[in-house]
This record gives structure tokens, C-alpha cells and sequence, in this order.
């Protein structure tokens, strides 16, 4: 009996189920051929290793202290991803900003960079001074290399900005989580 | 965990597993348990510093005063503060042009060189201005 390969993307309930059925077949003896019993299990543990790798892959990374944003033109780097990944690889990434304007309300242009260009970004506005607003970004990329990733933030209307690392106003929010950017391994 | 810090020590990004990229002159430093527990725990400031061996704590920095008030809080403001008939009375001394624009504005600006000329007039310093826009501007 021979058995499809899971793909890489298969969860732990199907890697079960497989497993059920190779188990089931050798214990009533409906298995036609043991060897290939055996040559599918030893596929389905190599798959298991490849989850196991994309799993250890997936990372988030947290601002942990406040980026001043003191020039309207520039855009000024939160977290990155240091370097992940290689040619051939889909990569998800996401990234959370929280950001606020101490002198006024504002207009920021968030954004994912890859150090060459824009992946995806978008613009949000504060409507009062102090006012934190969060934005989250996402997209998928087909890699040909290596790459850092890197969540930036430009306030457009004053050079009194903040990337925050923490949530204010209310109770406030997990310290250090508020800005962020994640990669997981999609294939 | 991983924490980054840059050439003076400022605490960049912290994770749980990767490994991001430290800028020129920065460290990826790599954690003890000890000094994971101690990251944990900090306090909420506007960054952390990290010297090698102990982390602190940057406290936040005074907010400065708002740029622009909304009308309706500006005058809000100056009622609280008791400053109102002062401003009314020194804008009905200046030209007619003060006056049309005190009654017309939808927004006063803390730069604006007749908001200084009124304080002037008044005997009201920078620090008393940074104090109306200041105020004016917890009104949300």
C-alpha cells in the first residue's frame, strides 16, 4: 500500500490520522507490502522534520524602547526581522505599530521594508494630541535571498512622533508589546 | 530571549526565538535566565538600557505643550484659568483685526505671533502659554 505524501503545511491532526491508518492496515494485516508500510512512515517522519524546521522559523520581535520620529521626511526603523529565509521561500510577514503625535494631531505613513523597497504600507491619522492609533500591516513574499525585514514608521506632520514600545492611555497595555513585526514560513 | 541594543547600550527589540539584525556599533545579546526574569519585570518607561550585567529603566519625558488648541477648548482653557476677560479686554484694545479673528477662529496656535502679542499684553510668560495649551489639550 502506498500512501500520498503529506504536504509540509499538514497539521498535527492529519500527521495523526496518517499514522492511524499505517497502524491499523499492519495490525489486520491488510498492508500489501510491509516495505512500503515501513518507506511511508519514514516519508511521514521526514515531513514531521520539515514542519518541526518551518515551526522554529516563525518569530515576533517587539520594540522594547520608544523611537523618537524627529524629521517629517524620514522614515524611522522599529523592530526587524534580522535576516531569514532563502530563494525559493514564502514568508508571511506582519507588523504592528502604535504610534502617537505629542504636539498635535497627525498623519503617519506605516510600512514594511525589506531594505530596498516598500513591501506594503498604508497611512493612518491621530485626530488629538497624545492620541495613540495602531496600525497592522501583513503581506506574503516569494524570497530570492535572504532578507531583513523591517517595520518603519514616518510621522508626516510634526517631528514630535513616537513609535511606541508600550500601549498608553486606559489601563495600557502589555509592556514592550505595542510595536512589533513577525515572520512565520509558509512553504 | 534576544535583546539588541545599539552602540549606547539603549535596548532596541527584544524576542522570544529570533534573531534581529543590530545596527551599526549595536550587540545581539543572548540572555540568561536570571536576566530574562529581571527583562520580564520591568517597569513601563520610554526605553530600557542595558549595560551587561543590569537593565534600566528610562523614565518618560514630560510631554511638551500641544501646538494648536481648538477653539471651544482654548476658551475653556483661559475660563479656567481666569484669564478670559483679560484676553477679551486685551483683544478689544488691539486693532479691529485681532478682534475679528478671536471671533472667527476655529483653531489657535501656540506659535502664532498674535497669541504671543495677547499674552505679551496680558503679562503672560512661555511657560504660562505652554500651561493653556497644555490644559487645552487634556480636553478630550
Amino acid at each position: 500500500m502506498s500512501l500520498p505524501v503529506l504536504a509540509h503545511t499538514a497539521d498535527i491532526r492529519t500527521i495523526t490520522e496518517r499514522v492511524n491508518v499505517l497502524i491499523r492496515d499492519l495490525n489486520t494485516g491488510r498492508a500489501d507490502d510491509l516495505t512500503q508500510a515501513l518507506a511511508d512512515i519514514a516519508a511521514l517522519q521526514v515531513d514531521v522534520a520539515a514542519l518541526q524546521a518551518l515551526h522554529d522559523d516563525d518569530a515576533t520581535v517587539f520594540l522594547t524602547s520608544n523611537v523618537a520620529m524627529n524629521n517629517t521626511g524620514n522614515f524611522f526603523s522599529g523592530p526587524n526581522t534580522g535576516s531569514i529565509g532563502a530563494a525559493g521561500q514564502k514568508w508571511l510577514i506582519t507588523a504592528t505599530f502604535t504610534v502617537r503625535d505629542t504636539s498635535g494631531a497627525a498623519v503617519f505613513t506605516v510600512r514594511i521594508f525589506d531594505g530596498a523597497s516598500a513591501l506594503t504600507g498604508t497611512t493612518i491619522a491621530s485626530t488629538a494630541v497624545n492620541q495613540a492609533v495602531v496600525a497592522t500591516l501583513c503581506v506574503v513574499v516569494d524570497l530570492s535571498a535572504a532578507t531583513t525585514f523591517t517595520a518603519q514608521a514616518q510621522d508626516g506632520s510634526s517631528t514630535n512622533g513616537v513609535i511606541l514600545a508600550t500601549g498608553t492611555g486606559g489601563a495600557g497595555g502589555p509592556t514592550n508589546k505595542a510595536t512589533s513585526i513577525s515572520a512565520v514560513r509558509l512553504a | 530571549m534576544i535583546i539588541v541594543t545599539d552602540s549606547d547600550g539603549l535596548v532596541l527589540m527584544w524576542s522570544e526565538r529570533a534573531r534581529p539584525s543590530a545596527p551599526s556599533g549595536g550587540a545581539v545579546i543572548e540572555l540568561s535566565a536570571q536576566l530574562e526574569s529581571e527583562f520580564r519585570d520591568l517597569p513601563v518607561g520610554a526605553g530600557v538600557t542595558f549595560d551587561g550585567a543590569s537593565f534600566e529603566v528610562l523614565p518618560e519625558p514630560p510631554l511638551p505643550a500641544p501646538d494648536i488648541a481648538s477653539a471651544g477648548d482654548f476658551v475653556r482653557a483661559l475660563y479656567e484659568l481666569g484669564w478670559l476677560e483679560d484676553v477679551e479686554a486685551a483683544v478689544a484694545a488691539e486693532n479691529g483685526l485681532a478682534e475679528k479673528l478671536w471671533n472667527r477662529a476655529a483653531i489657535f496656535e501656540r506659535h502664532h505671533p498674535m497669541v504671543a502679542q495677547i499674552a505679551s499684553a496680558i503679562g503672560k510668560t512661555e511657560d504660562d502659554l505652554d500651561t493653556l495649551f497644555t490644559l487645552a489639550g487634556s480636553y478630550v
